[in-house]
């Protein structure tokens, strides 16, 4: 099975397993990589003007195919979900861009307090009737307008977003990768909240000021957030991905009541539907292993700090770990070092398998990792880590 | 664990209120659904 109905090339179709393998709870040939390369880092290692060129779904495209035709990993690396000329047309307070070009997600709220109740009685319709046209107030506007604004918002996002996952499955092929099914993306309830509706001080205010309406909020907009995590296609190997935001910033007493129970409720549900989940435990999430243990068998699991020992003793028999290799390795440090410092982590991490190797971060930027330190760690690790 | 929605219409609800008869609802549906789907998807996306 693979995300593109083509014929793949033999090495395209032997990495596909390894990572196929890994989801089946088997053993695979060797450790699959995925490296988390952000598209900003691409463009930048193609000598091409992030401020410039990202407006240009065929530079990302061509910096894409410069960047994995040096480092040659298991999948194409410098995917983008961001592309500005979407947030353009539509107002976005959500994403902006910096003086370097690089989108930044500031502090807003589309949500106030008040709203609460309107919110739990039918999100979707808050989402559409009060949220969007805070957040992007090319929306704030008249009916007729605002649907021809809406309407080149949707037409460019999903033109987009066809030219530039098609763009990548080309990739693969071309740089015998794997091509695997397409998933999907979304969000814990609690940080669903707090991202964009009540923002990270608003959410934090609200546990202690208004904790009922915070719960039912997580649980009225669970429904949705199930929805959106569930691909096109479900097909073994089309997993969601779950960036998981605000949970480290809690206490074990906050966590218990406003974050885990509506998570657990998703994570479940969307293995329910037969779709397994790939978690982004951002900051340490060493304090939630065992409610992490609770959840169902071959969730991915990707740790940005912590012990890795530990969390392969309480979580590898049953989910698939990846992370903990630092960025300040490839950023600082030589080749060998770099190599050194994975050898150690993969011989704490791959016995038994579930276990894909990763760094602990997305790599953002080209300041944020050499180039030779990735390639040189990608090279040791597809010649030398046969099970 | 589905949703309801003033905003967010399933087929069976889009053919009650536009009269489709069961007989022409399976050539209908699928052009018709994966649009509402579509919309939803992206509206999410804009708060992701």
């Amino acid at each position: 099975m693979n995300g593109t109905n083509m014929q793949l090339p033999k090495e395209s179709s032997r990495k596909n397993k390894l990572f196929m393998e890994v989801y089946e709870g088997k053993v695979p040939e060797r450790v699959p990589i995925k490296l988390g390369c952000d598209s900003a880092y691409a463009i930048e290692f193609a000598n091409m003007n992030l401020k410039k060129d990202q407006w240009d779904v065929n530079k990302f495209i061509e910096a894409i195919d410069i960047f994995n035709g040096y480092i040659q990993s298991d999948i194409i690396e410098g995917l983008g979900l961001r592309f500005p000329h979407i947030y353009q047309i539509l107002g976005a307070k959500t994403f902006k861009m910096g003086a370097d070009g690089f989108l930044q997600h500031p502090n807003v709220h589309g949500l106030e307090v008040e709203e609460y109740d309107e919110f739990i009685e039918d999100p979707y319709k808050c989402i559409n009737e009060k949220v969007l046209p805070r957040l992007y107030i090319a929306l704030d506007n008249k009916s007729e307008k605002r649907s021809i604004v809406m309407a080149k918002g949707y037409f460019a996002y999903f033109t987009t977003m066809m030219q530039f996952f098609g763009g990548l499955n080309n990739l693969g092929i071309k740089h015998k990768c794997a091509v695997l099914p397409g998933g999907a993306l979304t969000e814990a309830p609690f940080d669903f909240i707090a991202d964009f509706l009540r923002s990270f001080t608003g959410a934090m205010k609200d546990i202690r000021r208004r904790p009922e309406k915070i719960v039912g909020a997580c649980e009225a907009v669970l429904p949705l957030l199930v929805k959106k995590g569930i691909p096109k296609e479900v097909v073994p190997g089309a997993r969601v991905f779950i960036p998981l935001h605000m949970a480290p910033y809690l206490s074990v007493k906050q966590f218990e009541k406003f974050w885990w129970p509506s998570f657990k409720k998703l994570v479940e549900e969307l293995d329910r539907h037969g779709v397994k989940s790939d978690l982004a435990c951002e900051q340490d999430f060493m304090r939630y292993l065992d409610y992490l243990q609770e959840l169902p068998k071959g969730t991915g699991m990707s740790f940005e700090y912590g012990d890795p020992k530990i969390v392969k003793k309480k979580l590898g028999s049953k989910h698939i770990i990846s992370g903990f290799y630092s960025l300040d390795t490839l950023k600082m440090k030589t080749e060998k070092e770099c190599i050194d410092e994975a050898k150690e982590l993969i011989d704490i991490l791959a016995p038994g398998g579930n276990f894909i190797f990763s760094p602990g971060k997305s790599i953002l930027r080209l300041r944020d990792a050499k180039p030779e330190n990735i390639k040189a760690v990608v090279k040791y690790i597809q010649e030398n880590t046969k099970y | 664990m589905d949703f309801k929605s003033e905003y967010y219409k399933t087929f069976p609800e889009y053919m009650i209120k536009n009269n489709i008869s069961p007989e022409d609802a399976e050539v209908i549906a699928p052009s018709i659904q994966s649009q509402e789907e579509m919309m939803f998807a992206f509206i999410m996306s804009l708060l992701m």
